[in-house]
């Protein structure tokens, strides 16, 4: 047989995105406000889900899926402060994607006016390339990482419209300052929005809690009483 | 090591691709890989060596991938230009307002089989 060139032109994500864009209409639908967030173990995520919880949690229905590679540990510290949860363990797959998403989905009672928060697996690589239907992304860096963080993972931080700088309480111990954070994420992303926390003592999330309102207000306004 | 899973996305296409035109052996595939893609060329290379072995298909393929640089569009003053650095700031105006137009693909663009 003779040989032949075949043009496919075909993206490999495609499969995912199909699929990502069916969740994102299913829960824009349903009037819930899908965030991902992501960032490295260790940044504070959970903490800030926690407080998330404690602060909102009372006047909106808040549902998370937690996605880590073992232990069902994330998820019963949001179940505790009365979230919705979904664990999947991705057995070693270092990142969500819209399959799983999906399938969590079909488990979870969302109401129109929700947030729906997805805890990405921590990494700062392979999360960023699949979407999964969120409304936003959203990024944690603490402080602790160090600032050379923005610079190393471009498209992470690329593909966020907010970061949280947190654990801004260790600054001073850590001897560094938050302008040397917020001129390095302005480096490969000067249009993202930063938002410094501390998840431990309360500072800064007034701010974040605001945006999670405006955002559900976006999407659910036909929900919200 | 998400290389494997997406390496396994690209030999499925890839054999739908073949079966519906009854080509049985694939010579060379050709890639298009962004530095944004987070997907890093030589353990994709890694990984199709790996699951084309002892596939009749895929067996004798060989794999090119081109390695696409990050290039910016200044929304400001509409400069486009591969990034200089690692910061994304327009080479033209300084601007910071730009977007990314290529990088971020990770694309199967053609194969040759017979």
């Amino acid at each position: 047989m003779r040989m032949r060139e075949v043009k496919v032109m075909q993206s490999v994500m495609r499969a995912n995105d199909t699929l990502a864009s069916a969740n994102a209409d299913r829960l824009r639908q349903a009037g819930v406000f899908a965030v991902d967030m992501m960032s490295s173990p260790g940044s504070g995520k959970t903490t800030i889900l926690e407080r998330t919880l404690e602060a909102l949690g009372g006047r909106v229905g808040i549902s998370v899926i937690e996605g880590d590679v073992a232990t069902t540990r994330d998820a019963e510290r949001v179940r505790a402060r009365g979230a919705q949860v979904v664990q999947i363990n991705t057995g070693g797959a270092c990142h969500l994607d819209a399959n799983m998403i999906s399938h969590a989905l079909d488990d979870l009672d969302l109401d129109g006016g929700d947030i729906l928060f997805i805890e990405n697996v921590g990494n700062l690589i392979c999360p960023a390339g699949y979407r999964l239907g969120e409304a936003e992304r959203v990024m944690v860096l603490s402080v602790t990482e160090g600032v050379d963080k923005p610079e190393k993972y471009p498209a992470m931080f690329r593909s966020c419209s907010v970061v949280l700088v947190n654990k801004i309480d260790l600054l001073e111990v850590l001897g560094l300052g938050l302008e040397e954070f917020t001129a390095e994420i302005a480096k490969v992303n000067a249009g993202i929005q930063i938002m410094p926390v501390s998840a431990l003592t309360g500072e800064g999330m007034d701010e974040w809690y605001a945006w999670l309102e405006d955002g559900l207000r976006r999407i659910g306004a036909a929900y919200i009483q | 090591m998400h290389e494997f899973s997406l390496m396994r996305d690209v030999i499925g296409i890839l054999r739908s691709s073949a079966v519906e035109r009854g080509i049985e052996r694939i010579e060379s595939i050709r890639m298009t890989v962004g530095s944004l893609s987070c997907a890093f060329p030589p353990a994709l290379e890694t990984a199709f060596n790996a699951l084309s072995q002892g596939d009749p298909l895929l067996e004798k393929a060989r794999l090119d991938i081109f390695e696409q640089d990050i290039v910016i569009r200044c929304e400001s003053c509409g400069t486009e230009a591969e990034l200089g650095g690692n910061e994304f700031v327009c080479r033209g105006c300084c601007d910071t307002a730009v977007s990314v137009i290529r990088g971020d693909e990770l694309v199967i663009d053609s194969y040759r089989g017979r």
